[in-house]
């Protein structure tokens, strides 16, 4: 019996730590005690936020749409909300991000374009265009070869 | 200043967020289910497999221990893998993983101690390198009693770990079809899938088993029992069985009531053409090999290329399943308007590449764990 004895203490001290694991993140999170390792360190809880919280934290958000960007390009700002296109900014240049003081990455490949003009079962015509013939449409040039991005042509 | 955005949705609107990492996932874990199975199967019923316990036990060990790598690769922040041991949760189901997913573990390190424990006590007197010695020495936790009744003590211990570990990793399959139905796609949300995807598993359990134990007798020498790859064989070909019928019968079910299931399956049967040809013709083709196997092997002879071909063909065919599952459920839009496809990239954390790797993982840790433990002594041929 002593051996059975011995490996339950290993187990049984794996447990505890375990335990005090659990209960120590919890105590020093607000799901059991709300405000405690407030009152206690007079910081916000160690593990009160989640993972997600903690890495967003840490990037300012910069996702301020098309109004932001009208500060600057007004030209195109006019120009894409008379076309086709008038939907914003950030659905092809992606986020501002830190913009003025980085460049902005603009994906001009025919595979960005036809991500959404591409014929699909259950894409709705009338809501979008589709390029039924893509294959040989324009074969081997940009889109924006002859498309205006921001202000594109329809027949 | 007109600033009308278009709204709506353009169908499909979803992409397929699970790539072949995630069907590694349940993979993996229904191998293990199976082999602890098998290794139940040893212990309680079957006196003539207690040749091949030590060799189960060993090699599931690093199944166990590989089987979160597909979801650390899959979710970044390897960091943060520890916490979902520390922050049980019970109104998560998946939550309740980590729970599970650790009682395995030890369940299965007691049973490896119990078991090894007289080889562990007799190299901790007898080994020659110095550092090996300190090892076991450790190992022993200082118990070096190997009599008769402590031995007896050993079989009862390892006799209750099983039953432990055995309604754990029956629990621990439950991920697997967790995954098709938390996308709650019509072909996958039925109630049998459970019990297929459990024989499903246990069947591809049964079949890395019998790999093994060619490989380690060949490794080892030892003499191979047709008795032990016949009793196998048996089980594998009616587990294989159960989780095939039971999968045919639910899709004819589907295909009589014209379900709509059946719509689902019809759609996406032109993106899982090869999956679903491997799932059926693999599962026919693993049963007569199989039958074939214990035919054989009851007249006393061994017919090693039809293990392998019989053994492999069912891992084949459990992946396929797996991936017809996890990719399969996700490929359908939710509002039967049209499916995306799916092709895994061969480079970059979730490309073939790195799945091959998580695959290879527990093989590349089995020798290691057998050098510390050997399942066999090993036997040198005498040279004349």
């Amino acid at each position: 019996m002593k051996q059975v004895e011995r490996s339950l203490i290993v187990f049984i001290n794996i447990l505890i730590i375990f335990i005090i694991a659990i209960f120590g993140l919890r105590v020093m999170g607000e799901e059991v005690y709300p405000g405690y390792a407030d009152r206690i360190f007079g910081v916000k809880g160690i593990y009160g936020k989640s993972g997600e919280e903690k890495e967003l934290e840490k990037e300012p958000i910069h996702a301020e749409g098309r109004e932001d960007c009208r500060k600057c390009h007004q030209e195109i700002y006019t120009k894409s909300n008379e076309g086709k296109h008038s939907f914003d900014c950030q659905t092809c240049h992606g986020p501002l991000g830190e913009h003025p003081s980085t460049d902005m990455i603009v994906t001009n490949s025919r595979e960005f374009c036809l991500g959404c003009h591409r014929s699909t079962i259950g894409r709705d015509p009338a809501a979008i265009r589709i390029v039924n013939n893509w294959e040989e449409h324009g074969k081997g040039r940009l889109c924006v070869a002859c498309h205006d991005p921001h202000s594109p042509w329809f027949d | 200043m007109s600033s009308e955005v278009v709204e709506g949705f353009v169908y499909p609107n979803h992409e397929v967020f699970w790539g072949v990492l995630i069907v590694i996932y349940p993979y993996l874990v229904s191998i293990i289910t199976g082999m602890v199975t098998v290794y139940a199967i040893a212990e309680f019923w079957r006196k003539e497999l207690k040749d091949i316990e030590k060799l189960v036990v060993i090699s599931s060990l690093p199944f166990v221990l590989s089987a979160l790598l597909p979801l650390l690769l899959d979710l970044g922040h390897p960091q943060r893998a520890f916490e979902i041991y520390i922050t049980p949760n019970f109104s998560s189901v998946m939550a309740v993983f980590g729970i599970v997913y650790l009682t395995e573990l030890f369940a299965l390190l007691g049973e490896m101690w119990f078991l090894f424990r007289v080889d562990i006590v007799r190299r901790a007197m007898n080994e020659e390198n110095s550092v090996l010695r300190l090892f076991y020495k450790i190992l022993t936790l200082g118990v070096y009693d190997t009599d008769e009744e402590a031995i007896k003590v050993d079989r009862k211990a390892i006799k209750i770990l099983t039953g432990v570990e055995l309604i754990a990793a029956w629990c621990l399959s439950y991920v697997s079809f967790l995954f098709g139905v938390v996308k709650s796609n019509p072909w996958w949300n039925t109630t049998i899938l459970p019990v297929s995807f459990v024989f499903g598993g246990l069947a591809a359990g049964g079949a890395m088993v019998m790999l093994l134990y060619l490989l380690f007798t060949e490794f080892y020498r030892v003499d191979r029992k047709p008795e032990i790859i016949s009793t196998l064989a048996n089980y594998v070909f009616y587990f294989m069985l159960a989780a095939f019928a039971l999968e045919t019968i639910n899709t004819i079910l589907y295909a009589y009531k014209e379900d709509v299931a059946w719509a689902v399956i019809k759609l996406a049967s032109t993106q899982l053409a090869l999956p679903l040809a491997i799932q059926v013709i693999g599962s026919l083709e693993a049963l007569l090999f199989l039958k074939y196997v214990c035919y054989k092997c009851n007249m006393g002879k061994i017919n090693t290329p039809f293990i392998v071909i019989a053994s492999i063909t069912i891992l084949v065919v459990v992946f396929a399943m797996r991936w017809n599952m996890v990719i399969g459920a996700q490929l359908i839009d939710y509002g039967l308007r049209g499916f995306v496809s799916y092709t895994p990239p061969l480079w970059g954390r979730e490309g073939l590449i790195a799945a091959l790797a998580v695959l290879m993982a527990p093989l590349i840790m089995l020798p290691i764990v057998a050098y510390f433990f050997p399942p066999y002594e090993k036997r040198v041929r005498a040279v004349l």
